[in-house]
């Protein structure tokens, strides 16, 4: 009876804090939704990544190829090609219904304009003679390519540029432009192209000659006959292969192309999981805030229960049961927000250049669930101490009046938030510099420094709440300092609620540090050894510079020399996603100072052969002489040794190979940027060979710094945009905060409103509570970041001198949009407090 | 003690015209039959310069006849002034701007901001109008009150009576038209009642302050020139020069 009297008030208590209600339930929906929408993008991205290499082979049983390829299955081309007789030796397999060579590579597509159409990647492919083959070419109209200068090209682009067959359009091959004639347009499998990047298809000879291939093709597609398995023929046709051709299954080389793509998209989901939990984590401080102030403001109504005979243990599983419901109403929320934002997300990811195909939302329950139930469990532990402190309350708290809480600060207080602060500090920094694996480590540390801050934080609101509101007491009518004298009244509510915002400002700050320390190293790098005065850049980076374009431009007058150099990602001694960049061992020193320390440049021209910054060297302990093991792409892994180590890396990158080496070893015969020297005035004529090269970019040594640095600003960027939602749901408990203290506030409010303040006057001042209160929260956001920001610039680049640049006013203009999303805050408390009936407050208890 | 340059605040309606008027003030809270009638009729005039007391029994409308009066609350009919001013009418804006700078208020329960000192809290009327305050006034008006030491503690640092004796000063330092105090010693023991009182009946005496105090207790009362009674809503007889007794006899008087 007792139990059903007590959660029938619990409801109705609920009910009618409906505002704080949905606000807080919100602020937990929202990191849910999060979790629940990077698990459902990416579980929609992994099915149409293997519907898209499923509907790539089909019509084919078995591809040929050279042993080594590098480069990814969708974008790039094998290293070595296979040569044509092959195809006949494969022909004459017993059991090959069909074989056809194919040339792949990258290829650009223009618009109108000249330049290159929207898109992540652009692939060239080559017409398959076999109708097998022609399967994955969906929904075609026009014709196929027949001849040189025709094209056959995707169906998204034909409706991007505005393009249909017989009309003309320039490709970007090697950088170059070159016109075509549109003969046909074509879908790819269910979709309108492949993989959100752009199509263009050419006869096999034209492919061959545009790519310089004659005689050769890049792979082999087979057709099984009638009755073979694609196994059975894989091994027929390996028999018969050359040494360094292999021949794998279609299901089994889609597999492995799946898996490649795959766990590249699993870095992207930890990505948006790792903010997804910086948002809960937020929620949470939110949750256990408001808990906190409902429980204090509830302590006469508990105290009361308690008289009437309700035990400790009832009302603490009362609070509990009011978190529970909470929780669960959010969370459920939360996977249904969730689901939009996976198409979000997409969308997110597109307007940052990497378009992906989506076809269909995919539901994975069981990651749904651990969203859900990670929401629940985050929220009832949240208010754990809220409903801890309500067990304390004692009956006779019925009937005194509410005695405020102490705010006295303790040194046990202090050194134990010092302890926390920095014991997080270690294990974050140890957790990072520990390279991949740690995360967790560097996650339970980042917590333990937001929460020793906390713990810390009360000490610090008198003078930042002193600072902040400082611009604020201009205001007229003692506004500025009734707000501060409100917000300083109970630091800890204050200092709770600042910490939340903190959280996602200290991890803006510090990638912002991060970010400007990086980009200041990359300039003082390439000004103290770069001897270069113009630099040709392929823009966006897809598809390179043709070495034509090297010679065109080392013939104009006034240019005194230039050399090429190439670039590709590779996997050094286990450490995935290193630049290596390919040079002229004999030219390369007079376009910067490589200051080599062990060994000669010049044995770099010898294959097989890698140098390595300095740098890189004492972190990894090699000496000259050593082999490392070297995987470029998927496939192709070498043993390279070290010929010699470098101090200077300038405008280069920590490895380098001769482009022989880089040619033999990846496949990768264009240049990423020509180095050119040449005086000042030589710049038109160096202009006037770019012609015709819609993807190349002339700059001096300042724009070569800024685009080297370009993709930085674009992680700050969506660093940003991704804890836009930890800030919001800071902001929700913000609002939660002003309408608590409001409440409590009533007679208070009244008083002012009854001696003559105007309602305009008292909206000011909640404003301004909530603009202190959000200051507070940046500046304590700006203070920690900083420091891990400075920490980690400075621990990433222990062995040279360490670099740490403070974008200052970066910061500052943080400050002032926290300030400003204060001001949206207050808007629904500031309105709620002005609408108060004057009388009723003055008299409210 | 107080200098005989004080001169009564400008802008006062000429001695003699009343400082506040009532007419026929009608407030009925709700509709239909569940309407209850707080006053009915009532018609007042607080002349300028005197200390009124408005007594009757719990529910008698004395509670709501001061909110109307200051502004506070609106009548359903008939028309109040307050100097030459009509209140009855007036937009929400103009109530509020009239309340700050003609009109000061002392509550029961002390009602002073937490987070201000008690020197901020009596300068907030005039802080709140962004006007300046008069040095000069604001000594006497403390020295009156007798906080000297201890204008810079906050509420939470002062007892009951000097709370309520900075509310007075903080009613005060605007030098209003008028001064409503609602049951001002309510919350306070015999003698801090009797410093906060005597403080009322300076104000009008030395300063020429006008007051209007509702109380229901005979001892307050006594310390008004006048008492009005009310009852069930309507004005039930006055007393001038009041003393404990003859209020008390006055209420018995109304009981029957």
């Amino acid at each position: 009876m007792f139990r059903s009297v007590f959660i029938g008030a619990l409801f109705r208590s609920m009910l009618a804090h409906r505002l704080r209600l949905v606000l807080t339930g919100l602020a937990i929906a929202l990191g849910v939704a999060f979790m629940a929408g990077s698990f459902t993008f990416s579980a929609t991205l992994t099915r149409s990544l293997d519907s898209l290499f499923a509907q790539a082979s089909t019509g084919t049983d078995v591809e040929v190829m050279h042993a080594s390829p590098g480069g990814s299955t969708i974008t790039g081309s094998p290293a070595q090609p296979v040569p044509a007789s092959v195809l006949a030796t494969v022909r004459r397999v017993p059991g090959v219904a069909a074989a056809d060579g194919q040339v792949t590579g990258q290829a650009v597509l223009l618009g109108r304009d000249g330049k290159p159409l929207p898109g992540s990647f652009g692939v060239a492919l080559s017409w398959p003679a076999d109708a097998p083959f022609q399967q994955s070419f969906t929904g075609r109209t026009g014709q196929p390519p027949a001849g040189p200068g025709q094209v056959m090209i995707d169906r998204a682009s034909a409706r991007r540029g505005h393009f249909a067959a017989g009309q003309r359009i320039g490709i970007a091959i090697a950088g170059h432009a070159v016109p075509f004639t549109i003969t046909g347009i074509t879908g790819y499998g269910s979709a309108d192209t492949i993989a959100g990047g752009s199509m263009a298809i050419f006869s096999l000879p034209a492919a061959q000659q545009l790519f310089g291939k004659p005689g050769q093709y890049d792979q082999i597609a087979v057709k099984a006959a009638p009755g073979v398995s694609a196994a059975q023929l894989r091994d027929r046709i390996a028999s018969v292969l050359p040494p360094g051709d292999v021949a794998v299954t279609a299901a089994a080389a889609s597999a492995s192309a799946a898996r490649q793509i795959n766990s590249a998209l699993g870095v992207l989901t930890g990505f948006f999981l790792g903010f997804a939990g910086i948002a809960l984590f937020v929620g949470a401080f939110v949750i256990w805030n408001t808990f906190s102030i409902m429980i204090g403001q509830r302590t006469r109504e508990l105290a009361l229960t308690r008289a009437l005979g309700a035990s400790a243990g009832q009302v603490f599983r009362s609070v509990l049961a009011e978190a529970a419901v909470l929780a669960t109403a959010g969370s459920a929320a939360g996977v249904g927000l969730g689901l939009g934002l996976a198409r979000g997300l997409a969308a997110l990811l597109a307007a940052f250049g990497f378009a992906l195909p989506i076809s269909g939302l995919a539901l994975p329950a069981a990651e749904l669930a651990i969203a859900a139930g990670t929401g629940i469990a985050i929220t009832v532990i949240a208010s754990l101490p809220a409903a801890w402190r309500a067990t304390r309350i004692a009956p006779v708290q019925a009937m005194r009046d509410p005695a405020p809480e102490p705010a006295r600060f303790s040194a046990g207080r202090l050194a134990g938030g010092l302890a926390i602060t920095l014991a997080g500090v270690a294990a974050l920094l140890a957790g990072i510099l520990a390279g991949n694996g740690q995360i967790v480590l560097a996650a339970a540390g980042a917590a333990c420094c937001f929460i020793g801050i906390t713990v810390l934080a009360p000490l610090t609101v008198r003078p930042l709440a002193r600072l902040s509101a400082a611009p604020l007491l201009r205001l007229p009518g003692r506004v500025g300092l009734l707000a501060r004298g409100n917000t300083m009244r109970n630091p800890k509510r204050t200092s709770a609620t600042a910490a939340a915002l903190m959280i996602g400002l200290a991890v803006i700050a510090a990638t912002s540090v991060l970010v400007s320390s990086a980009r200041a190293t990359i300039g003082q790098q390439v000004h103290a050894a770069s001897r270069t005065s113009f630099y040709v850049q392929a823009a966006n980076g897809t598809s390179g510079l043709s070495p034509a374009l090297a010679r065109a431009i080392a013939a104009q007058p006034g240019v005194r020399a230039v050399t090429e150099v190439r670039q590709t990602t590779a996997t050094v001694a286990g450490a995935a996603g290193r630049t290596i960049d390919g040079i002229d061992p004999s030219a390369i020193g007079q376009f910067t100072d490589l200051g080599v320390t062990a060994g000669r440049l010049s044995a770099l021209a010898a294959p097989g052969t890698i140098m390595v910054s300095a740098e890189v060297a004492s972190g990894r302990g090699w000496t000259t002489g050593d082999a490392i093991t070297v995987q470029f792409g998927a496939y192709g892994l070498y043993r390279l040794r070290i010929t010699g180590i470098f101090a200077n890396i300038g405008p280069l990158s920590s490895y380098l190979v001769a482009n022989t080496t880089l040619a033999a070893d990846s496949g990768v015969r264009t240049d990423s940027v020509d180095l050119i020297q040449a005086p000042r005035s030589a710049r038109n004529a160096i202009r006037s060979a770019l012609a015709g090269y819609p993807g190349a970019q002339l700059t001096d040594q300042a724009g070569y710094i800024a685009s080297q640095t370009k993709v930085l600003n674009s992680l700050l960027t969506l660093v940003t945009a991704m804890l836009i939602l930890a800030i919001v749901i800071a902001l929700l408990g913000v609002v939660n905060t002003l309408a608590l203290s409001i409440s409590e506030r009533t007679r208070e409010i009244g008083l002012l409103r009854a001696i003559g303040m105007q309602r305009s006057q008292l909206r000011q001042m909640i404003t301004a509570e909530s603009v202190i209160i959000s200051v507070i929260g940046a500046l304590l956001g700006i203070i920690l970041g900083l420091g891990l920001g400075a920490a980690l610039a400075a621990a990433l680049t222990t062995s040279r001198q360490a670099t740490v640049t403070i974008p200052a006013g970066q910061l500052v203009i943080y400050i002032l949009a926290t300030a400003a999303a204060g001001v949206l805050a207050s808007i629904g408390p500031a309105r709620r407090a002005a609408r108060l009936d004057t009388l009723t407050a003055i008299a409210a208890e | 003690m107080m200098p005989a340059t004080i001169q009564p605040p400008p802008g006062r309606q000429p001695a003699g015209a009343p400082a506040a008027r009532a007419r026929e003030v009608t407030k009925i809270y709700g509709h239909g039959p569940a309407a209850v009638t707080a006053l009915e009729g009532v018609s007042l005039d607080i002349p300028a310069g005197s200390f009124t007391a408005v007594m009757g029994p719990s529910g008698s409308g004395k509670s709501t006849l001061m909110h109307c009066l200051a502004g506070l609350d609106t009548v359903t009919s008939g028309r109040i002034w307050i100097g030459d001013t009509e209140i009855t009418g007036l937009r929400e804006r103009q109530l509020t701007r009239l309340r700050r700078d003609r009109i000061g208020f002392v509550f029961q329960a002390y009602n002073l901001l937490p987070v201000l000192s008690a020197a901020a809290n009596i300068t907030l009327p005039l802080d709140i109008a962004g006007r300046p305050a008069d040095p000069e006034w604001l000594t006497t008006v403390i020295d009156t009150v007798g906080l000297g030491g201890r204008l810079g503690h906050r509420p939470a640092e002062l007892s009951g009576g000097q709370q309520q004796r900075v509310a007075v000063a903080r009613a005060l330092a605007s030098r209003p038209d008028i001064v409503f105090a609602d049951e001002p010693t309510g919350n306070l023991d015999s003698r801090a009642s009797a410093e906060v009182l005597g403080l009322l009946r300076r104000s009008v005496g030395e300063f020429g302050q006008t007051v209007v105090m509702v109380t229901h207790d005979p001892v307050a009362a006594s310390y008004a020139g006048r008492v009005v009674f009310l009852a069930d809503g309507r004005i039930a007889g006055g007393l001038d020069r009041p003393t404990p007794a003859s209020v008390l006899d006055a209420m018995k008087n109304l009981g029957e």
